[in-house]
């Protein structure tokens, strides 16, 4: 089991399930560096200030922002104007993040971690729990991870942790603790160890002068607690016993199990082997639940490099991917400040429409990674009009260069076009099947060429046409 | 007339998008088998996701316990539309009690999924593929309705979900269709590229097997819903919220003809655990209002098509019938199944009631003494002409009830 050789092929995959698509710049560079090295140096420089992104980021305030610091600069009647910060920087860091890798990671722990972004005063609380537990952990230690999203007032909130007292618990983070966070629907606990966790975790509420973790003493329930036949707190429980517990459920093998099969299904396919699970599983726990170890892990998988356009894209992929592709630039300033917000609105509407705005799945179970639930029609054609609306200008927030993607001296023959463009969106040259049809849209054979008059308009439909084909929903 | 029926595989996650049926011309038809059953209610189904809180939407006045378990939360019983003597309606529920009057709407109290999960999830995955545990189709209930029935007619919209995934109550073989809404179904090319742009777009999705033949699906439905969203409004006013916009849709695809035999639709928002309202205002208090509303302006729209459809309301459970220390209450069991339809037997609260003394409760909730299966069993065979109930629940022997 190891990295494969560094070929035009293994590039293409490795580009398509370590970050939000290529670029051919990108790709070029790791042709040259070699997958070993690029994935070395992407595991290990993920703290560190991204080159690319970090300077874009800075456009947005409100990402950096405590919850007071947000109560002070803007309202809730304008809560909207915090969000799309966030969501924008979200989408901003995926197209043009140098650490493409942690992008991807901080993606799939948004969907673990699942707190919807348009829930009761998650404006406020949100950007802490995406700054302070999921990006500092993403490809650190799952223990650390869970502890500090646990420990983070937006899931409390959203879960009515908050709320749960001595006396009259409210089981919901207890619940979705152990069948979405950990162990998983079958990893092996009963009614009984949720009603166990939700009085051990009484408590575990809020501090209502900065919106920070505090642990309630006064309302905790110090009765020794039992859980999965392990007893908490056996002279009387208090915060400790809870963090002790999420340390537990973080190194249970249920819980390994249970991660192992997410990961698999988001980097290999939809329906990875049993024996690939069992061997992430095992790897993610001799790692001491170290993220990063068990990725490398993965990628050493030959089930991973044969598993080439196993996946489908989901829209924030598939959109990212385009824009990655085309080279496009996101137009998110300018010297008006309304219609700078304006800017980013459309930029999160955009997602809206194609059915995944960042962190606004409405349960806690985060966004599906199986294609059945996004290949459908109405998803379809979602992203075609996206495409279509990008090519033609209607998105003001994309900056689309025809001759990005196609050279900037428009080639002598259609035949040429077609090969330009979809070695920009697809990274290989099209099918038979695909040039076909390519030309059948342009109205000319493949020696023919394109009317001058017409070549932009062409051009431009031409890179949504391929950015549209069933061969660019795979990644 | 070519027709190539290829079968989905369901992928246990969530719901998957059609099998490719591919006809010549710019219309793909499905063709299924022969066996025609002429003559069946359009089903709109409304899955109302959460866990609607039944004891408060047709509360059991009659019993004691209700009041002694909820201090804060019960609906008093001077607020309450009366439907049977025992059961009275919350009322913001007002605009569909004089649907129960004239026997248009039926309701089933302590009806539910025997599943004993109070996962939200696990519930309502298991209640949209109706399977019995142990018995594994991993199909959808609709979808194993739509496959077992069939006419020479039948249209790529015969199964139509609005919203953003497909529901897994349509996962399985046969082709649905899912859409936001009418008018955003088009595609946005230049005019002058138009109709080369969408003859590749046919090209290239041709030949894909699932589950990107959805592409075909999405070209064939582009010109057949066209045609409907362009035809004149109906002047009906329904609420602002989600569930009113999509009825208001499927009320126009209803006047366009195109074939439409089941409607899936979703409400989110049901999950009352903290601060679930008084009967005046709050979550429960604007959803009950935003549900009956949207419904009663349906009814309205759909005019004398309204004898012929027949509207099915349902969640995952109930919720407990204690309330919690946060004036919500947690996840239950039984619940309440709402069934509105032109032609069915409505005006009566059907079901046993098991009554709310500890002694009688399921792990402290409503027990269920109805399986819903039995509700949808009865609509699908008389509703819906479909005798094949074996196909449509399998595992499963339904118990007719006398709503329809």
């Amino acid at each position: 089991m190891a990295i494969p050789r560094t070929t035009t092929t293994t590039v293409r995959h490795a580009l398509n399930r370590w970050t939000f698509g290529a670029t051919p710049a990108l790709a070029a560079a790791v042709k040259k560096s070699g997958l070993r090295s690029y994935l070395d140096s992407q595991l290990a420089t993920w703290r560190e200030a991204d080159p690319t992104a970090d300077a874009v980021v800075a456009m947005f305030p409100a990402i950096r922002m405590s919850p007071v610091e947000l109560a002070s600069s803007y309202s809730a009647e304008r809560a909207f104007e915090v969000t799309d910060q966030l969501q924008a920087a979200t989408i901003v860091r995926a197209v043009s993040a140098t650490h493409q890798l942690y992008e991807r990671m901080v993606e799939f722990w948004t969907d673990h971690f699942a707190i919807d972004l348009g829930s009761d005063a998650q404006w406020l609380l949100k950007p802490g729990h995406d700054r302070d537990a999921i990006r500092k952990h993403a490809l650190g230690r799952f223990e650390d991870l869970l502890i500090a999203s646990s420990q983070s007032v937006a899931m409390l909130h959203s879960l009515d942790q908050t709320k749960s007292v001595a006396g009259n618990p409210n089981e919901n983070f207890a619940r979705e603790l152990l069948e979405l966070h950990t162990l998983g629907v079958d990893g092996g606990y009963a009614e009984q160890d949720v009603k166990e966790a939700a009085r051990l975790l009484t408590g575990w509420s809020v501090n209502l002068a900065d919106l920070g973790f505090l642990f309630w003493d006064w309302v905790h329930d110090s009765a020794p607690a039992t859980i999965l036949g392990k007893r908490y707190g056996a002279s009387g429980s208090g915060l400790a016993d809870g963090v002790q517990l999420l340390k537990d459920l973080a190194h249970h093998r249920s819980t390994a199990r249970h991660l192992a099969k997410k990961l698999c299904r988001r980097f290999v396919s939809d329906t990875p082997s049993t024996a690939l699970v069992e061997s992430v599983a095992n790897a993610y726990l001799a790692a001491d639940t170290d993220i990063a170890a068990t990725l490398r892990h993965l990628f050493n998988q030959s089930e991973f490099w044969k598993a080439i356009d196993k996946k489908h894209r989901r829209p924030i992929d598939v959109f990212v991917a385009f824009l990655r592709a085309t080279s496009s630039e996101l137009v998110l300033t300018n010297p008006d400040a309304a219609t700078e917000a304006a800017l980013r609105r459309w930029l999160v509407a955009a997602f809206e429409i194609l059915g995944q705005a960042p962190m606004r799945w409405p349960t806690p179970d985060g966004y599906p990674d199986v294609s059945g639930a996004w290949m459908h029609a109405g998803g379809l054609l979602a992203r075609w009009n996206v495409f279509l609306s990008a090519v033609q200008g209607y998105l003001w927030f994309v900056a689309l260069n025809p001759a990005a993607v196609a050279g900037s001296s428009p080639p002598a023959t259609a035949g040429q076009l077609v090969d330009r463009v979809a070695q920009a969106l697809l990274s290989r040259s099209p099918t038979a099947a695909e040039r076909d049809a390519c030309l059948a849209y342009l109205g000319v054979g493949a020696t023919g060429a394109i009317d001058p008059g017409l070549y932009d308009l062409r051009a431009r439909h031409l890179i949504a046409l391929v950015g549209s084909s069933p061969a660019f929903q795979r990644r | 007339m070519n027709g190539l029926l290829s079968r989905r595989s369901f992928l246990k996650g969530l719901g998957v998008a059609g099998g490719a049926m591919l006809m010549d011309g710019v219309f793909a038809r499905a063709v299924l088998a022969a066996g025609s059953t002429p003559g069946r209610d359009l089903l709109v189904t409304i899955f109302l996701r959460g866990g609607m809180d039944a004891l408060n939407a047709v509360v059991p006045a009659h019993d004691p316990a209700y009041y002694d378990a909820r201090p804060m939360i019960a609906v008093p019983e001077s607020s309450l539309l009366p439907l049977d003597g025992n059961f009275g309606l919350h009322p913001k529920l007002a605009p569909l009690h004089p649907f129960y009057g004239s026997g248009r709407l039926g309701i089933v109290h302590a009806v539910g999924n025997p599943n004993a999960t109070r996962s939200h999830f696990d519930a309502q995955k298991s209640m949209e593929l109706a399977t019995s545990q142990g018995t594994s189709p991993a199909t959808g209930w609709l979808d194993r309705h739509l496959a077992s029935t069939s006419t020479a007619a039948r249209t790529i919209l015969a199964g139509v979900s609005l919203g953003g995934t497909l529901p897994v109550s349509f996962c399985g073989p046969t082709l649905e269709l899912s859409m936001q809404s009418l008018d955003a179904f088009g595609l946005y090319a230049h005019w002058y590229e138009s109709a080369r742009y969408q003859g590749a777009m046919w090209s290239l999705y041709d030949a894909e097997a699932a589950p990107l033949d959805a592409g075909t699906v999405a070209l064939g439905a582009l010109a057949e819903v066209a045609a409907a969203a362009s035809a004149p409004r109906s002047s009906v006013v329904y609420p602002s919220c989600r569930l009113g916009k999509n009825l208001a849709d499927v009320a126009r695809l209803v006047r366009a003809d195109v074939g439409l035999e089941v409607v899936a639709l979703d409400v989110d928002g049901w999950d009352h655990h903290v601060e679930i309202g008084t009967p005046d205002e709050g979550l429960l208090a604007k959803r009950l209002d935003d549900l009956a509303s949207s419904l009663a302006a349906f009814v309205e729209d759909l005019g004398a098509k309204f004898s012929s459809t027949t509207i099915v309301v349902m969640s995952e459970f109930g919720r407990r019938v204690a309330e919690n220390g946060s004036g919500g209450v947690d996840h239950g069991h039984g619940g309440c199944l709402f069934v509105l339809g032109g032609t069915i037997r409505g005006g009566s609260v059907l079901g046993t009631w098991p009554g709310l003394d500890a002694s009688a409760l399921d792990h402290g909730d409503l027990a269920i003494t109805t399986d819903y299966r039995d509700v949808l069993a009865e609509i699908v065979s008389v509703r819906l002409g479909n005798p094949n109930l074996a196909a449509v629940f399998p595992g499963y022997t339904p118990k007719p009830i006398g709503l329809v």
